[in-house]
């Protein structure tokens, strides 16, 4: 994601909900966060890249299909995070049904085999993309303010020593910690925009 | 020795980093308004760790491109197939998660 191309909605509806309505700005949110994990988490079930990117494809068409088609997110029948899972689940072992005749097969475990870790693994997975997705956003909206990035990128993110950065921002050791924390509490305000979108992990 | 003084950001920052001043510990023992600063930053602190995992990339950025683009194009496919069916579409109702 680039600098400056905000991966969430302007207004504060949920994504899923936007997904719903046919909002392509929605989609897009949805699918910069979950596209990702449904290719990491395929990866992890031991898919080749290639089974990768054809989970992904088929995921995400199939979910569009299923939307337009009057699909309904009901949260008495359960997540539609644990939904999308056993989506990506079903269609990791159809993939792997479909090749298992074929001399290219992915020589890996059926996840039911995973067992009690796949859920484990899906949660992981999300946790770290939807905190870099956050980071992203972060990095966006601190773009009118580019010495504060840098300052929180190399004082916070890459561990320089602070005199060291603050001596080459040309500010005081006192003013790099207070951007720190006022990114930090940028950062954890958009953490909960997002977990207000898409519910928490 | 007391410190009389809240200590500043920087000072608890530090502190929380490696717990080395006993003039800082003494205080939070004393001041409640310090110590909720001190546990905030802890807090942070913890979530600053995550951050630094997911900051170095797990995917190389041409795989990620990508997924978006494979995302993408799904949308846009499904835009032209939800405009080309709109007259004959039939949701199903009890379809639901």
């Amino acid at each position: 994601m680039a600098a400056g191309n905000s991966p969430f909605p302007t207004t504060r509806h949920s994504v899923i909900g936007g997904c719903g309505q046919g909002d392509n700005r929605a989609w897009e949110t949805f699918f910069s966060i979950y596209g990702p994990i449904i290719f990491r988490f395929a990866r992890r079930a031991g898919l080749s890249e290639h089974g990768c990117e054809e989970v992904v494809a088929n995921v995400a068409f199939g979910l569009m299909r299923a939307f337009r088609g009057g699909f309904e997110v009901d949260p008495a029948k359960g997540r539609f995070r644990d939904y999308l899972r056993k989506i990506v689940n079903r269609e990791i072992g159809s993939l792997r049904r479909h090749r298992s005749g074929t001399a290219n097969h992915d020589h890996s475990p059926e996840p039911a085999e995973v067992g009690n870790t796949v859920e484990q693994h899906w949660c992981e997975i999300e946790r770290e993309e939807r905190l870099r997705a956050c980071l992203e956003q972060l990095r966006a909206e601190s773009a009118a303010r580019p010495r504060d990035w840098t300052a929180f990128e190399r004082y916070v993110l890459k561990s320089e020593p602070a005199a060291q950065v603050a001596r080459d921002l040309g500010i005081s050791t006192s003013r790099l910690y207070v951007i720190k924390h006022d990114m930090i509490q940028l950062l954890k305000r958009i953490r909960q925009e997002l977990d207000e979108n898409l519910g928490e992990v | 020795m007391f410190l009389n003084r809240c200590p500043k950001l920087d000072e608890l920052d530090a502190f929380v980093q490696d717990a080395q001043s006993k003039r800082i510990a003494r205080h939070l023992l004393r001041c409640p308004s310090c110590r909720s600063k001190f546990e905030e930053l802890y807090r942070d602190a913890n979530l600053l760790a995550e951050l630094r995992g997911v900051a170095s990339d797990s995917l190389e950025q041409c795989v990620r491109e990508r997924v978006h683009a494979i995302c993408r194009m799904a949308i846009a496919k499904g835009n032209e197939r939800s405009s080309g069916e709109k007259s004959k579409r039939h949701p199903r109702n009890g379809d639901t998660a």
